[in-house]
């Protein structure tokens, strides 16, 4: 254990501070990508929206594709107000997702 | 971190070409010169004999590259509109042209994954679990390739356990329990996160890192020592 602890710190770098909360978003990922079979897709959202908010009372960027995909999960529940938000708050916090955004913002 | 969690782990990175002599650096220039700020990620090719690799590997991926300092586009979400697009499987995402990738997502860079080991073998007397992965990363822009990398992430169920009766009772047990308690997306994480951030020709640290400038800077003085004392 201690052998593995040790070369794992010494093959990467610090991981001493994470730069964001990820909360649930890769196991949303595997649900999304796993058809959403054990999952409720109304939980789901509601667990990354409170995680989205979190990110926001701490004045954090939320992690990478949060907003993107719980637009889509919006999208997905028949709610296109809430996901066109999303889309936009990706774009937002992260201008690199604007071609992507755009192209999903217009399709909806 | 919560990678280091798992009692018998083994970790191996493919680091190609090491032995007691000096290892020659990894060349970071081509990343140097189109540093990205966006990543693409594809679902991965699989090698693997496992029918489907990529839902758990793709729940293993982006976080390693967003703690690295990048932007990853949302996986999940790309994958479903590849596959509305006309793309059933990754094989065929594999060979969209950058051109439409960039009128679609518009990302800097793309990441192409292979999954070339996947899941648990079962020995007499321990299982291994092991997941292999091979990546190269393509600038959008020229089609060049701007960084490639490997790396493996092994389990094994019976390190640093008792003697060879414990050891065999152990494969049985963990044969029987491996449905309930599969280990290999915690070993898809461990391959992924040495993937992306091993020491020796991990990626850069990308803009969105506290630390990008700094190493970007180091990596630049490295390279003109270099180049400089090779000249003559």
């Amino acid at each position: 254990m201690r052998l593995a602890a040790a070369a794992l710190l010494l093959l990467t770098a610090g991981c001493a501070s994470p730069l964001y909360d990820w909360g649930r978003y890769e196991e949303s990922v595997l649900a999304m990508e796993t058809g959403f079979q054990d999952v409720d897709l109304l939980d789901e959202i509601d667990a990354l929206e409170r995680q989205a908010e979190r990110a926001v009372a701490k004045d954090k960027r939320p992690p990478p594709g949060l907003h993107a995909h719980l637009g889509y999960l919006h999208y997905l529940a028949g709610n296109s107000d809430a996901a066109l938000r999303h889309f936009q708050a990706e774009k937002a916090v992260y201008p690199q997702s604007t071609v992507f955004m755009d192209g999903l913002i217009s399709r909806l | 971190m919560a990678a280091i969690r798992g009692t018998s782990v083994v970790l191996l990175v493919a680091l190609l070409g090491v032995g007691c002599k000096s290892v020659e650096p990894y060349d970071y220039g081509p990343l140097l010169d189109h540093m990205p700020a966006s990543i693409l990620v594809l679902p991965p090719l699989n090698e693997s004999p496992e029918a489907e690799v990529a839902p758990v590997f793709l729940s293993t991926i982006t976080r390693p590259l967003g703690e690295r300092g990048y932007y990853v586009f949302p996986v999940a979400l790309v994958e479903r509109i590849m596959r509305e697009n006309g793309l059933p499987t990754a094989h065929e995402m594999h060979t969209v042209s950058l051109n439409k990738l960039d009128e679609v997502f518009g990302p800097d860079a793309v990441l192409y994954i292979t999954v070339r080991d996947w899941g648990t073998s079962y020995e007499v007397l321990a299982s291994n679990t092991r997941v292999t992965l091979a990546a190269r990363l393509v600038d959008v822009d020229t089609g060049q390739q701007i960084w490639a990398g490997s790396a493996t992430a092994v389990r094994s169920s019976n390190d640093g356990q008792g003697g060879i009766l414990d050891a065999l009772v152990g494969a049985l047990v963990n044969q029987v329990v491996a449905s309930a308690l599969d280990p290999t997306p915690e070993v898809s994480r461990q391959a992924s996160v040495l993937l992306v951030s091993n020491t020796r020709s991990g990626l850069l640290e990308g803009p969105f890192h506290p630390e990008h400038e700094e190493r970007v800077r180091k990596e630049r003085e490295k390279r003109e020592a270099r180049s400089s004392s090779a000249a003559p």
